[in-house]
């Protein structure tokens, strides 16, 4: 499933030949790295996809967790000796995939930098035009990114 | 197909004979002596065209517009980065690296990338033990833009986690792997290279660079 999140930290560079290979393109300054902003969502991993520099955006590809922490019966949630771990149902990663999109999707982005307590996004327009007219081949990301799924 | 004049076979004889209507085919470059119907040559073979040729080539007034990939080997960064425990550790069995309520860089790896390369990061970490209520979970950045985030850390976790993707970088570029927690006094313990022949937490780098 794919979300759309916004993108904090500080983008140094558009590689524009990178572009056309990673499908991003972006750099970003390692010592206040390109992110989505940090919003707990829940039971999910997710992977870069592509950055939309103009809509300051990171595309997400968000997968359900496979093992979940539960509480043993009776437990105490304060006590990590009464919690175990087990494989999630299809349901349960159904419902982690809903309530992943429905937490982005039901606040606008200004909520969400508010609510992570993020800054928006550093960026220079030099930076932006180079984007604009040399838009990253996610095509290329895609396809390189399933090869290695399936390795 | 052979032309008979007075007996004798005059199949493309220039003087005093018949010129034989000959025809182009894409088979092959054979262009047999004779006449032929006006055309044009991309009509014959539909295969001629400008985005079949690569750049600087011009085949029959065709002048290519494809640009190559080539790839070839840039660095090689397969050596696993040490790790120090932060946290108390058994010798040789185990070691604890205390998270807290922060993101903490748990392995690192520069290497000088050409420019343009592809590199492919793999982290992984041997986790022995991580608390349910500690939510801690690990991120891969790679030049200075965070690729992957795992999922929360199952209790008891799963042996050799791993994250990889890859990025284009050029110069001097970071990968690493980190653990971040929003609980305090949280901590991963790692298995040490006693207890079984792994590294507790290590990332491997290679890349080629984009001819």
């Amino acid at each position: 499933m794919r979300l759309k999140v916004p993108l904090t930290g500080t983008v140094l560079d558009y590689d524009i030949l990178g572009a056309k290979y990673d499908g991003i393109g972006v750099v970003g300054d390692p010592n206040d790295p390109v992110k989505p902003v940090e919003i707990n969502l829940g039971y999910i991993s997710w992977g870069l996809v592509t950055i939309d520099l103009v809509n300051d955006l990171a595309e997400i590809e968000v997968s359900p967790a496979e093992n979940i922490n539960v509480l043993k019966a009776g437990g105490d949630p304060l006590n990590p000796a009464d919690w175990t771990s087990r494989v999630s149902t299809p349901t349960e990663r159904q419902g982690f995939l809903d309530n992943a999109k429905s937490l982005v999707e039901s606040h606008t982005v200004d909520e969400l930098y508010i609510m992570s307590k993020s800054k928006r996004l550093v960026k220079s327009a030099e930076v932006v035009e180079k984007y604009k007219k040399n838009p990253p081949n996610v095509a290329a990301r895609e396809q390189l990114l399933a090869q290695l799924e399936n390795k | 197909m052979s032309v008979f004049i007075n007996g004798v076979d005059k199949q493309s004889v220039d003087v005093n004979a018949v010129q034989v209507k000959q025809n182009l085919s894409a088979a092959n470059s054979t262009v047999n002596k004779g006449v032929y119907d006006a055309t044009l040559l991309e009509t014959v073979d539909g295969d001629l065209a400008v985005g079949n040729i690569k750049t600087g080539v011009t085949i029959f007034g065709k002048a290519g517009t494809v640009t190559p990939g080539t790839l070839a080997e840039d660095v090689e960064g397969d050596t696993p980065s040490a790790v120090v425990m932060n946290g108390a550790s058994a010798s040789g069995k185990e070691g604890i690296w205390n998270i807290g309520n922060a993101e903490v860089t748990l392995v690192t790896k520069t290497l000088n990338f050409n420019a343009t390369s592809l590199a492919f990061a793999t982290a992984f970490a041997n986790v022995k033990e991580v608390a349910a209520t500690d939510d801690i979970t690990l991120q891969l950045y790679m030049g200075g833009l965070l690729m992957q985030t795992s999922a929360e850390l199952p209790s008891p976790p799963t042996l050799n986690f791993v994250l990889r993707d890859f990025k284009a970088l050029a110069g001097a570029q970071e990968c690493k792997l980190t653990a971040l927690s929003v609980v305090a006094a949280s901590k991963i313990k790692f298995h040490g290279a006693e207890e079984n022949s792994q590294q507790a937490v290590a990332i491997a780098v290679g890349s080629v660079k984009l001819v």
